[in-house]
């Protein structure tokens, strides 16, 4: 299936504030899977398994700004490890997860706040013991990105410099996302809407036949 | 460079007054008395069609006896061709509605990107005939659809069939033979997103290419009834003279769904606003003008008076409201002689209006602005949005005090501890997505009510931040506090945004969505206000804008505020 931008950022936004996820980070993760489509890797999944995400622990998080915060810890949700994206300005980290489906997301989280940022922005995927057995994902001013290859479980996460704007094109003819897990996308995104019913139909403010 | 940096460069060219603080300007009741302008979309779309020489005409005419089938219009900008497609289809009275609940219409449109196929053309009829529920592809840039007004219509249509021309007042009374009641764009149901065209010349400018169709859509309706009145006179028909296809607009019916926008793209309401500030503010500080400006703009205030006396609606409020503008204009007329050959003449006049009515006042900015275009076209450039809303985790807290103080005192100052104060709640309907405002109880869940309460927000989260130093971060802060994340982006945005922000309660019991419907309509170019109820309008768009062969640099801007009388003189 092809949609728009604004389509699936639209979409995305609903399902998680339907699922009940803060709107800020709604706003952002909707953002950032906008920016994973516009690399060529579908979110939908992602973001279903965000909204998925029990209260418990998903992630082990670490990462070091020379000239600010110093942060290490468990979190237990995607929400406050955007959070702490939010501090990526300069430097270095990595982060640990369970969870398949998440290192897309929070590659595409932390690269919606490191171009919001201007930042250059480099990240790896890799195994448990940190390596970087997988290849080098390389975006930033050169917006290029490999797919990902298994089922990482290291992020290695490195920022420098402000960039020239690391925006990533919107491919001509749309974004790709699997038909069933857009489906389901959508299901979550209904949750938002009010069920009809004759007395709130005159809310709209309208009546229901116009001739003149 | 982005709008803000090219507003302040060109500041330094233009002289310019102080511009009027956000806290009067972005107020509901100012808001829902705006005039269109001459930066007003549709206006501004027209001058650039004369510049460019870029005349809409039909390439494709397929319609039956009773005006069914299709017509394909094309127009060249910058070299590349758009193309209207328009599907006339019958309707019955009882499925005629302009809300989003319609299932049918009169005519649907599609602006294609390019010169569409015949299996385009199909394929298209089978999704745009179903609006909504059709599936789109990046080809396909804007899609619309309209109802007719049936009365005016088939009056129209008699007459010409007959050899007669309209009655002129029945003209005058609906103003257009058809109104739009959606016109959407921007990545909807797999369109084209706005991203993927903005970068081209003619389209940077907001809500361009919907402009744009609906200019197309005022053509088609005009040559609809042309062959509607020909195939049932035959040789007796006659076409509908220029001076009727002039007064005739495109008619639009407007409800709810627009007013969200205003509060959901700060940056971007922060530009048109600061846009529209700043051309008042150079216009103000014009020291004199000559005698050929002094008679032009006598005979503007003469056009707006008629239009003011053709301006009438259903509704009894706002009828009074059109009356006391009328009886507050001509007040005004009588000091406008000694006020044109005093310095700062516009100044001056502006200046008068602030005594008497909000409604007086934004008729006066509207019609100063109207004849120095030498001086303010300019800045419409500068009224798309291309930043985005940021969250700066850096900040520290004692700096978000300081911005919440300065830039939401008035939210600050409002009592919501009240039932009044929270009366009401924006939601989206499951029936066709309608947007709605009904009771706060209708609404059972937080998280399906819009987040229109921004004040309640504004003054949880300052409530919240009393527990904090002011050398904490932003980040610190929200690392346990989730929920306050979109609230600080918000605000963090309004500080360099003053502009963004609509500085009314928009869930207290009174508000008005149809002043939030006005403004945005307004910078569009809407005239003849026609409300149905506190939140519900129609419009009129185009009327009195010359039709696309007549179309010139010279006519181009001769289209604020029309009358009938104006356009068949």
């Amino acid at each position: 299936m092809i949609v728009s931008g604004n389509e699936l950022y639209g979409t995305a936004l609903k399902a998680c504030i339907g699922s009940k996820l803060p709107r800020g980070v709604s706003e952002d993760i909707s953002r950032a899977a906008v920016v994973i489509a516009q690399s060529g890797i579908d979110p939908t999944s992602m973001l279903i398994r965000t909204t998925e995400l029990p209260d418990s622990e998903q992630l082990q998080w670490f990462f070091e700004t020379p000239n600010w915060v110093c942060r290490k810890g468990s979190v237990s949700s995607v929400g406050p490890s955007l959070v702490d994206f939010s501090q990526l300005v300069v430097g270095s980290g990595y982060a640990l997860t369970k969870d398949a489906d998440c290192p897309g997301l929070i590659y595409g989280c932390a690269l919606s706040v490191a171009e919001t940022n201007s930042l250059n922005f480099e990240v790896s995927f890799g195994n448990e013991a940190g390596e970087a057995d997988c290849e080098w994902l390389i975006v930033g001013s050169q917006s290029t990105i490999a797919r990902i290859p298994g089922e990482p479980s290291n992020i290695a996460l490195k920022c420098w410099g402000a960039s020239q704007g690391t925006s990533v094109a919107t491919p001509i003819g749309g974004l790709t996302v699997n038909d069933e897990s857009w489906a389901d996308l959508k299901k979550l995104a209904e949750l938002i809407l009010v069920p009809a019913n004759e007395a709130n139909s005159a809310d709209a403010g309208a009546g229901t036949t116009d001739n003149d | 460079m982005n709008e803000f940096s090219s507003i302040e460069l060109q500041s330094e060219v233009f002289p310019q007054t102080e511009l009027r603080p956000p806290e009067t300007v972005m107020r509901l009741q100012r808001m829902g008395s705006f005039f269109p302008t001459r930066l007003s979309f549709l206006r501004s779309l027209l001058r650039d069609l004369a510049r460019q020489n870029a005349k809409p005409k039909c390439t494709e005419q397929m319609l039956d006896d009773d005006g069914y089938g299709h017509c394909v219009y094309e127009v060249v900008l910058d070299n590349r061709l758009y193309s209207l497609i328009a599907y006339s289809s019958p309707l019955e009275p009882e499925n005629r509605t302009d809300r989003v609940i319609a299932e049918a219409w009169d005519a649907c449109f599609v602006l294609f990107d390019g010169k569409p196929l015949k299996a385009d053309i199909e394929l298209l009829r089978n999704n745009a005939t179903r609006q909504e529920s059709g599936r789109y592809n990046p080809s396909v840039l804007v899609l619309s659809r309209a109802n007719k007004s049936v009365r005016l219509f088939e009056h129209v249509a008699d007459a010409l069939a007959k050899g007669q021309q309209p009655d002129g007042e029945a003209v005058a009374a609906t103003g257009y033979l058809m109104r739009t009641t959606a016109v959407y764009g921007n990545g909807k149901f797999g369109m084209a997103d706005r991203a993927d065209f903005a970068g081209r010349p003619s389209l940077s400018q907001p809500f361009r290419l919907e402009m744009l169709t609906v200019y197309m859509i005022k053509e088609f309706t005009i040559d609809l009834v042309n062959h509607v009145a020909q195939s049932r006179g035959g040789d007796n028909a006659v076409k509908l003279d220029n001076a009727t296809c002039r007064n005739l607009g495109i008619g639009n019916s407007t409800g709810l769904g627009m007013a969200p926008f205003l509060v959901n793209h700060p940056i971007l309401i922060n530009n048109w606003m600061m846009v529209r500030e700043t051309a008042l503010a150079r216009v103000k500080a014009v020291e004199a003008i000559d005698d050929d400006q002094v008679s032009f703009f006598k005979s503007l205030c003469k056009q707006v008076q008629k239009h003011l006396k053709n301006w009438n609606v259903d509704d009894e409020h706002e009828q009074r409201r059109i009356e006391g503008l009328r009886a507050d204009f001509d007040d005004l007329l009588v000091h406008v002689p000694t006020i044109l050959v005093s310095k700062f003449p516009w100044a001056g006049i502006v200046d008068k209006s602030e005594a008497s009515s909000i409604d007086l006042q934004e008729l006066i900015i509207a019609l100063v602005l109207e004849p120095n275009g030498d001086l303010i076209d300019g800045l419409t450039d500068c009224m798309e949005a291309t930043a985005e809303a940021k969250l700066d985790p850096a900040m520290s807290i004692g700096d978000l005090r300081e911005i919440i103080a300065e830039r939401y005192r008035w939210a600050l100052s409002l009592d919501l501890s009240t039932e009044y104060a929270n009366a009401m709640a924006w939601y989206v309907s499951e029936d066709k997505l309608e947007p709605r405002l009904g009771t706060s109880h209708s609404v059972e869940r937080d998280y399906q009510k819009m987040p229109h309460h921004i004040p309640h927000d504004v003054q949880s989260l300052v409530a919240a931040l009393n527990n904090c130093n002011d050398t904490e971060s932003v980040a610190e802060f929200l690392a346990s506090t989730l929920h306050f994340r979109s609230i600080v982006r918000r605000i963090q945005t309004i500080a360099k945004h003053s502009y963004g922000e609509v500085q009314d309660n928009l869930v207290a019991g009174d508000v008005r969505p149809i002043d939030l419907l006005r403004c945005k309509l307004s910078f569009f170019g809407a005239s003849r206000f026609d409300p149905r109820s506190d939140r519900w309008t129609r419009i009129t768009l185009y009327q009195g804008a010359p039709m696309a062969a007549d179309l010139s640099e010279e006519n181009a801007a001769d289209c604020f505020l029309p009358s009938l009388e104006m356009s068949m003189r």
